[in-house]
């Protein structure tokens, strides 16, 4: 029988490993792998366990760069703001808490789907290993997919607060509150990974009703990726925000927020740390505060190791019968087909569901600056066209690589290669028009120069399709015959930027062309850049169909 | 349309430096069932990717109704095909699944009322709304067999396609290829369940290491191996040279 935790440890590091394979090889999902030699699956196998090292690293400087900032901000809180040294803690520990508790979830939930559908769990089941022993695997074989960040921020945090603030209790305390908000962000994680399988994955129907429903979890369900954006683009005017806010606070809400988390612990921390400035009435409700919060971290670490044995288990997805009255199909054109199956695939896969929503996202972000910038010229909007039109970029290799999902079945129907880039050309620029209108209503509506934003705006959709198209021709000139799996359009970072650069190209060279030109004349300026991205469009559409044949 | 259903000539397919297919030949004629037998690796998965044009063979020549594969989505057009492993895009329901696959293979609203039959056949109605995740394997299996037969093609390549149905869906599967090749239509597929290619196959081709080793009628095959009473899993053990041994090993294994 397995007991001891080393050899728990030990046994985790094996389905690690699993996981790590199938998420980047996705042999699940059908693809060719068995094609290729053992040598070479060795070796991207190896590769694999690099760039998840990497990735890891690079989270872990991430979450360094979290901890450092806010605590670099303390002398501004302090000395700038006039804020109270309890209230400049306040403010820094709970902007790191909140930033870090999003930021684990996301990255949860971007590779819970890869520990629930490995098959590791089944094996284990069946070996003379008791559920306990199997339970407490699954739950470090989650940890281990975020050992480094997680240790990473129980150590940095703390001991920068330590040397900043000059307070090692602080530093305790707050080493004591990293710990609660890493439990519950993996509790969070695991309980939105559940909502996913039992709702979205397993939540059939094709009633209008259980699609919106549908849709609603899946909104839920990335909701922390787009928290974890937001606070990456607006984290020096969060931090700025919310310090202002505390020097506004009347002393009868500190009671309220003392209740509610982060502040909780962030005020436990500042109590920590200057116990001499906090009443007694204070002291008592931040105790029964961080006890409760300490009661629920303990209960949130049950709940997350015996739902993932409930998933690992196989015990979240059910079929279940249903009344089916009518069994007709309607069948579109090839290339609707396409369009269509994506947009299904994407509203249930939150992989997909995330990066088809960038643009929406950074439409969000550049209204928010249209609120906050006076006056808009014609360079503020073509870089907002920039910025989308990158981003869109980012979307149609995510197209792509769901051809590649059961391409072991897939690749035998009839699918032509110049459907597939139509197809996915045009859904790529509808997420590029989709920020465009909604950059131009707001613009109409906040009375800044809308016709600039529409006129080039839609002009720009030109390029973008180029862009997505140059793309497309390359990706199915690398992959489309070859180890097509979902794994290799983006195991190789070389591979990735080869197809992004070309895009990027085309799309920005029209704008650089109206930078050189400069904005004096905008009726030339717009003509150069339609004739420019007209030009683009033409050319890369040539070249697909001579040599994409079919 | 050519009388050769499907003309193999040459086959090689290669993993690296593995030689998977090797050489291989073989021709089927319209109105015949041809089953490909072979031991686990013997290059009958690999085979049966190449003509569904999953798969680009390193040499050879393959012609689907006398036209070359490379000819890519019009050989498709022509063939239904069943992979050995069910992996179908699994966050979509039958439903979604087959509009996808009717939308891709040009098909009109009529095809519903041939989809109903077969949806009603495997018994996949109450399932036609849920998720391809949720379903089990031999549930999955019978999407995948229907999504084959749903455009009626001339060229069935099924590859183990018993695996994982019922008695009543594998019955139903067989009396379908019987049907098909009647009205000359033509069927190539692997399995490993000897009866099955005995009852059902006009010819057979036994593959080993990717080269053909055996290849007629049952009659013919228990000519080659000179034994007129052997069952074609005799035949199969002594032309893939596995036969050897087999008695000894079990003896050993069952020694306590």
């Amino acid at each position: 029988m397995v007991k001891k935790f080393s050899e728990l440890w030990k046994v985790s590091g094996t389905v690690y490993r699993e996981i790590c394979f199938q998420s980047v090889f996705s042999l699940r999902l059908g693809g060719t792998l068995p094609r290729m030699d053992g040598e070479k699956i060795g070796k991207m196998a190896r590769q694999t366990k690099t760039n998840l090292l990497v990735s890891k690293i690079l989270v872990t400087v991430y979450v360094a760069f979290l901890a450092v900032l806010p605590l670099g901000y303390w002398s501004y809180f302090v000395y700038g703001l006039k804020l109270s040294e309890e209230l400049a803690v306040v403010g820094c520990v709970s902007v790191f808490l909140s930033s870090l508790f999003f930021l684990l979830v996301m990255l949860g939930l971007q590779v819970t789907t890869s520990l629930i559908s490995t098959r590791a769990f089944e094996i284990l089941g069946a070996l003379p290993i008791s559920r306990r022993a199997v339970s407490e695997i699954a739950l470090l074989s989650f940890l281990r997919i975020f050992d480094i960040p997680l240790i990473a921020a129980l150590i940095i945090f703390p001991v920068t607060f330590s040397i900043i603030v000059g307070s090692f209790l602080g530093g305790l305390a707050s080493l004591f509150a990293v710990g609660l908000t890493e439990i519950f962000a993996l509790a969070l994680t695991i309980g939105l990974a559940k909502l996913f399988y039992s709702k979205i994955v397993s939540g059939g129907g094709s009633s209008k009703y259980k699609m919106i429903m549908r849709f609603i979890y899946m909104l839920i369900w990335v909701l922390p990726s787009f928290g974890i954006y937001l606070v990456m683009n607006f984290a020096t005017q969060i931090l700025r925000a919310f310090a202002f806010s505390l020097t506004q606070i009347p002393a009868i809400h500190a009671y309220v927020l003392a209740l509610l988390y982060p502040f909780s612990l962030s005020f436990m921390v500042s109590f920590a740390t200057f116990p001499q400035k906090i009443n007694v009435a204070f002291a008592g409700v931040l105790t029964v505060s961080t006890a409760l919060y300490t009661v629920l971290a303990y209960f949130g670490l049950n709940y997350t190791g015996s739902t993932i044995r409930r998933i690992c288990s196989g015990g979240i997805i059910t079929s279940s019968k249903m009344i089916v009255k009518d069994v007709s199909i309607r069948p579109k054109s090839a290339w609707l087909g396409i369009i269509l199956k994506d947009l299904r695939v994407a509203s249930r896969s939150p992989s997909y569901a995330s990066i088809l929503m960038l643009p929406a996202l950074q439409t969000i972000i550049i209204v928010v600056s249209l609120l906050e910038i006076a006056n808009t010229n014609l360079a503020t909007v073509l870089g907002f066209l920039a910025g989308v039109s990158l981003l869109s970029l980012l979307v149609t290799p995510t197209l792509f690589s769901a051809e590649t999902l059961a391409s072991a079945y897939i690749k035998s129907l009839p699918l032509k290669r110049r459907t597939v880039v139509a197809a996915k050309t045009f859904l790529s620029a509808c997420t590029y028009l989709g920020s465009v209108a909604a950059i131009t209503i707001v613009a109409l509506y906040l009375r800044k120069d809308f016709l600039s934003v529409l006129a080039f705006g839609l002009t720009q959709t030109l390029s973008v399709a180029a862009g997505c198209m140059m793309e497309l021709f390359l990706l199915i000139r690398k992959f489309w015959w070859k180890e097509l799996t979902p794994s290799n359009v983006y195991s190789s970072i070389s591979i990735f930027i080869m197809v992004l650069l070309p895009g990027l190209i085309l799309c920005l060279t029209p704008i650089m062309l109206c930078y050189i030109v400069g904005f004096t004349e905008i009726q030339l300026t717009l003509t150069i850049f339609l004739a420019t991205a007209t030009a683009e469009l033409i050319s890369v559409t040539s070249l697909t169909a001579a040599v994409i044949k079919d | 349309m050519s009388e050769l259903a499907v003309n193999v000539e040459e086959l090689c397919v290669m993993y690296g430096s593995v030689r998977a297919v090797d050489g291989l030949c073989f021709k089927v004629r319209r109105g015949e069932i041809y089953g490909l037998l072979g031991p686990n690796g013997a290059g009958k998965s690999s085979t049966l990717k190449v003509l569904a044009g999953i798969l680009e063979p390193n040499y050879g020549k393959v012609e689907i109704f006398g036209k070359p594969i490379s000819d890519e989505a019009e050989v498709k057009r022509l063939i239904g095909y069943v992979p050995e492993e069910t992996v179908l895009l699994e966050s979509l329901t039958p439903r979604e699944f087959f509009e996808f696959i009717a939308s891709v293979r040009g098909l009109s609203e009529e095809s519903s009322r041939r989809l109903s039959r077969l949806v009603s056949a495997f018994e996949l109605t109450e399932y036609f709304d849920s998720p391809i995740a949720t379903l089990s394997m031999g549930t999955k299996r019978k999407v995948a067999v229907i999504a084959a037969l749903l455009h009626e093609p001339p060229l069935l390549i099924l590859d183990e396609p018993l695996i994982g149905l019922d008695a009543r869906s594998s019955r139903i599967l067989k009396e379908l290829i019987v049907h098909h090749v009647s009205k000359g239509g033509a069927v190539v597929f692997s399995t490993h369940i000897m009866e099955v290619a005995e009852k059902v196959c006009h010819r057979v081709g036994i593959i080993n290491r990717g080269k053909l080793v055996g290849e007629g009628t049952v009659s013919e095959l228990r000519q080659l191996i000179r034994e007129a009473e052997s069952s074609l899993e005799d035949i199969f053990l002594k032309v893939t040279q596995q036969e050897a041994g087999i008695r000894e090993l079990i003896a050993a294994l069952e020694e306590k």
